[in-house]
């Protein structure tokens, strides 16, 4: 009789506790929702600057940016992500993928902005109508890097191709991504340009991996793989593995922003892309993305596209706004 | 849908990568299970039987690595394989048994956690009568595990399951790579990454697929287990013994 | 001619922790006599069966054997309350009660048969031990304490789940085999009625207490303790 009650005492217990997480769970979401509102009223309040208008009218302050795995393993939206919500009023929610995933998530309706990687693919994705307009905004360079001891000597190479070549030749290990990403698909385009099918080659290890995971496969096995320089500075992997090819002509990597069209998907939050997409070109953003792993890695990790084509991209926001206007 | 019909058609094409795929799956799946069985099941029919110090703990402990997040596992298995780990120099990091040493750890206790209930069930009956009869240990064993032949054939099938719908670990430790360690949960999550998501679905039906004829196979074989051949234990059994001995 | 002896109980005590749920002090019980061991619920008889069969050991005292034969010699079978019936078939839960006896299969069927006869479930013999009824499976355990030749056989509420017809059959069964072996019975039961039935002996228990030993007429009719006229007071018709 006595466990009895105790058992009760202790079901009771289980329970008020379940009870009780999910009441925290519940009001932390509207608690967050809400205060998010107040800062945001609060910023229209006290801000004088031109977006503080625009913040004042906000209807849904969620932008929802899908990106690959590579901008987020760099870590630079969520280091640019306190100064655009503090300018803005707008709210970053930020999802990661490979790229053919982040640039699905556009075509499902599934993001507003997307901020990707892969030339081909942004173009088709324009032409089929989802996106407003690509906007190329900042680069960087890929880099192949491998053991220290670099077995297949590609360290003195000219080109990408050329040491994928000879990579080849020696029959050292290849870790590829495998994923469909824009890192994978600069690295098909760079064996084919290298004249090289690697496909279902003994030393070709095609890991179907986000860049850190294939990263961390190419340092067990002592391996040399493509990466995108922000990624491979933040990953361990830096440890045993070295850049040994960088910087060269046919490794540069293109940043975009495209804006989901309203045309498809009507409920898409256009006004915050936009918003998104003008605080990222504009001077704020460019001095912080300028200086983003400055201090880190003695150099920055992404770098602005030049005035003429940063250019081209302010008049591709303007056309991007009267869109917005036009709906 | 074409895509999904493309899918299908690939499935049951020999020598195609997807089969490869499932073979690979099933033959992890079947590794895992058959050595996580052979020290689970023993190890749970010892704590189900035995009464020792510290039992109590032992079972809050199997209960708690019932629940083992699979990255757990796979971290600590991807720890001692890997480059700088003790076992480094095995080099077995992103191979097959790499991925059934991570399901071994991760199948394992619930193996042995459930055998232990399933035993601790009926074992006092068991022994009561047996002992009653003046049966051997081991007859009594064997009439043990007989009573609990068909929960213990389910657990080998959770066991089964839980191996083939696993994800975390063998992604970590496997590597997820092409013809060598790609199994069907890890190309599910690549195609899903690479926004095919009807090659994923097609995927995740072909898994449901083979594990209902699995299951299927178990359900038959469950129903059709019969009695295990008499074999006498020449021991000590023409009754049972007195109690209450003068010690 | 089977052998004498006489099992001494001393001092048999048997605790879980501070619970004393036996503590019988001096009891001889004689071979070839049969012994009810009666009392309420809780009063110890399981615990005194088990102690006495040794799937429990004593937490202190003891059960001595003196007489013509050794303890290790003694055939001793114990069937406890909830006897539990092998999903396999009845007529090889019995067989296995002969395991170790070096029987040929024929002769094991003929005495596992004979043994299945006696309690009237020769019928059930290929039937599968899973699916008895609380009557059956009961009928089904003592048949394969009855197929052995035992010297001291113990059982715990025999015929708990039967209905009268099928108490007589098995109060009856147990006759004939005290007849044919001699042996040394002790039966628990809550009903004084089945006491009187089967045997001329009685130990009463009350609290893991022995409250009254004697004839069972004697014990049912005329109790010494105040335990013994309170739990037969129940009983009075």
């Amino acid at each position: 009789m006595k466990t009895n009650t105790k058992f009760k005492a202790l079901l009771a217990a289980v329970f008020a506790a379940m009870f009780a997480l999910f009441m925290v769970a519940c009001s932390n979401g509207s608690g967050s929702a809400s205060s998010a509102s107040a800062s945001a009223s609060s910023e229209s309040a006290s801000s004088e600057s031109a977006s503080a208008s625009s913040a004042a009218a906000i209807e849904n302050p969620v932008i929802r940016i899908s990106t690959t795995t590579s901008v987020n393993d760099s870590g630079l939206l969520p280091y640019l992500q306190p100064y655009f919500e503090e300018a803005t009023g707008y709210q970053w929610e930020i999802t990661s993928a490979g790229t053919g995933a982040a640039i699905k998530k556009g075509e499902t309706g599934d993001a507003d902005a997307l901020l990707v990687h892969a030339k081909a693919s942004e173009e088709e994705f324009i032409e089929s109508g989802y996106g407003v307009e690509r906007i190329p905004f900042m680069y960087n360079f890929f880099v192949i890097v491998g053991p220290a001891d670099d077995p297949a000597g590609i360290k003195d190479c000219a080109t990408a191709a050329e040491a994928f070549a000879k990579i080849a030749e020696s029959g050292q290990v290849f870790v590829s991504r495998g994923d469909d990403s824009g890192t994978n698909k600069k690295e098909l385009q760079i064996w084919e340009a290298a004249g090289i099918t690697p496909e279902g080659q003994d030393w070709y290890v095609n890991a179907g991996a986000g860049m850190g995971a294939t990263l961390t496969q190419a340092a067990e096995r002592q391996g040399y793989t493509l990466s995108d320089k922000g990624t491979f500075l933040a990953n361990d992997a830096n440890k045993t593995l070295t850049i040994l090819l960088g910087e060269s002509d046919d490794m540069k990597n293109t940043y975009s922003m495209i804006a989901i069209s309203p045309d498809k998907w009507p409920d898409t939050n256009i006004d915050g892309a936009n918003a998104f997409i003008e605080w990222m070109l504009g001077d704020e953003a460019s001095e912080l993305i300028a200086n983003y792993g400055v201090a880190e890695y003695g150099e920055p990790l992404f770098y602005l596209l030049d005035a003429s084509s940063s250019a081209s991209a302010a008049s591709a926001s303007a056309s991007a706004s009267s869109a917005s206007s036009a709906s | 849908m074409d895509e999904l019909v493309q899918a299908f058609t690939l499935m049951f094409t020999p020598g195609s990568e997807l089969s490869q795929i499932i073979l690979l799956t099933l033959q992890m799946a079947a590794f895992s299970t058959v050595i996580s069985t052979a020290i689970g099941v023993p190890l749970g029919v010892l704590v189900g039987l035995y009464r020792f110090p510290g039992k109590r703990l032992v079972m809050r402990i199997l209960n708690t690595l019932m629940g083992l997040p699979p990255v757990l596992a796979g971290l600590v298995v991807f720890f001692i394989l890997s480059r700088s780990g003790p076992l480094g120099t095995l080099r077995l990091l992103y191979t097959l048994p790499a991925m059934v040493t991570a399901q071994v750890v991760l199948i394992t206790p619930i193996v042995c956690g459930l055998s232990a209930t399933a035993i601790s069930g009926v074992a006092p009956l068991v022994h009561e009568t047996a002992h009653g009869m003046g049966l051997s240990r081991r007859r009594e064993l064997a009439c043990l595990l007989y009573e609990c032949r068909s929960q213990l054939l389910s657990i080998v099938f959770v066991a089964f399951g839980r191996s083939i719908g696993e994800v975390g670990a063998v992604m970590l430790v496997g590597g997820n790579v092409q013809y060598k360690t790609r199994v069907m949960t890890t190309a599910i999550m690549l195609e899903t990454n690479m926004g095919h998501f009807e090659y994923a679905v097609a995927l995740g039906i072909a898994l449901l697929v083979v594990s209902f004829v699995i299951n299927s196979i178990a359900l038959s074989l469950q129903e059709r287990t019969s009695a295990p051949e008499a074999e006498g234990a020449r021991s000590h059994t023409r009754g049972g013994r007195l109690g209450g001995e003068r010690r | 001619m089977s052998a004498q002896f006489t099992l001494t109980v001393n001092g048999l005590r048997k605790a879980y922790g501070d619970r004393v749920v036996l503590d019988a002090d001096v009891l001889a019980l004689e071979s070839g006599r049969a012994y009810a061991l009666v009392g309420p619920n809780g009063s110890g008889k399981s615990t005194f069966l088990k102690a006495l069969s040794g799937v429990i050991d004593q937490t202190a005292g003891s059960v001595d054997v003196s007489g013509d034969v050794a303890r290790d010699a003694l055939s001793v079978g114990y069937m406890p309350q909830k006897s539990y019936v092998f999903g396999f078939s009845v007529l090889k839960n019995v067989k296995m009660a002969l395991d170790g006896m070096g029987l040929s299969r024929e002769e094991a069927d003929i005495r596992a048969m004979r043994a299945l006869e006696e309690v009237g479930m020769a019928a059930f013999a290929d039937k599968r031990g899973g699916g008895l009824s609380g009557g059956e499976a009961q009928r089904v355990a003592l048949a394969r304490m009855l197929v052995k030749d035992l010297d001291v056989l113990l059982l715990d509420e025999p015929t708990a789940s039967m209905d009268i017809a099928g108490t007589l059959l098995v109060e009856e069964a147990l006759a004939r085999y005290r007849e044919r072996t001699d042996c040394l019975l002790v039966v628990a039961t809550h009903a004084p009625s089945q006491a009187r039935r089967i045997a001329p002996e009685t130990v009463m228990l009350a609290a893991g207490r022995v409250v009254e030993f004697g004839p069972t007429e004697r014990v049912l009719s005329n109790p010494q303790s105040e335990q013994g006229r309170e739990f037969l007071s129940y009983w009075a018709v």
